[in-house]
């Protein structure tokens, strides 16, 4: 299907979550694109079948080629969170972009998704 | 290079229509970075202003009634001095907007002077930002 697009613009979200490797070879999810409210629940969902899939391994997510995420996207990390810790894990965010940062900094969330570079 | 010429267009008044559904709000933020392209905003400032009005529409979306026209319009003004989007939804009864949540902190952490407004059932969320650079 062919996207509506205003010059270089898309004008709809666009978002992909796909698992694959770190360089360490070990399991992540990797996530572009936007997350929103489109998306953020197609992000938990991804994030549920990624631990299932997963047993015992953090609930590992690389949001460096996420163009944008607004409070539904930073919802959907709690929910993620919430869900890794009441299934003894955790939720590492390994990589986070411009926007991602910047909305954490809004939210006053930064401190609980860790510091830029951890 | 200003792209807005004194009296170059014969307004800039501009809406945009759209369903009053998730899947539209990427189209709402597309418009607004135009826009505020137009405007000559940096682009700190366009990224802001987009976020700014995405969580304007998470705070409509749920106020809108489902047996009205389910529409939201985003309204674009270029002014002198500054941007102003205004987005308007028809609410349920007595609906008003969400201000305990995540969407509201990160609105007025972007806009804190962001105005909230009710017409009738109507209710819309306005957000100026200013052409100079120096904040709203």
């Amino acid at each position: 299907m062919s996207l509506p697009r205003l010059g270089r613009v898309t004008i709809v979200s666009t978002f992909q979550a796909t698992p694959q490797s770190d360089l360490d070879g070990r399991p992540v999810l990797g996530v572009k694109g936007e997350i929103d409210l489109a998306s953020a629940q197609a992000l938990v969902e991804a994030a549920e079948a990624f631990a299932a899939a997963n047993p015992g391994e953090p609930v590992r997510i690389d949001l460096s080629d996420t163009t944008f995420m607004d409070s539904t996207g930073l919802g959907a990390l709690i929910n993620i969170r919430n869900g890794a810790l009441e299934r003894g894990g955790e939720l590492e965010v390994t990589g986070r972009s411009r926007a991602v940062e910047r909305a954490f900094e809004l939210a006053g969330l930064t401190d609980v998704f860790g510091p830029k570079g951890e | 290079m200003s792209l807005l010429a004194p009296g170059a267009w014969p307004s800039s008044a501009t809406a945009l229509d759209v369903p009053a559904h998730k899947d539209f709000v990427a189209t709402i933020r597309a418009m607004t970075r135009s826009a505020a392209a137009l405007s000559d905003l940096a682009v700190d400032d366009v990224e802001e202003l987009q976020m700014a009005i995405d969580e304007a529409a998470t705070l409509l979306l749920p106020l809108v009634d489902p047996d009205g026209d389910r529409r939201l319009v985003a309204e674009f003004q270029i002014e002198p001095a500054d941007l102003c989007v205004t987005l308007r939804a028809r609410a349920r009864r007595g609906a008003e907007v969400d201000r305990s949540g995540l969407a509201w902190i990160m609105l007025t952490a972007l806009d804190p002077e962001v105005v909230v407004a009710s017409e009738g059932d109507d209710v819309s969320i306005s957000i100026r930002r200013s052409r100079s650079g120096e904040g709203s």
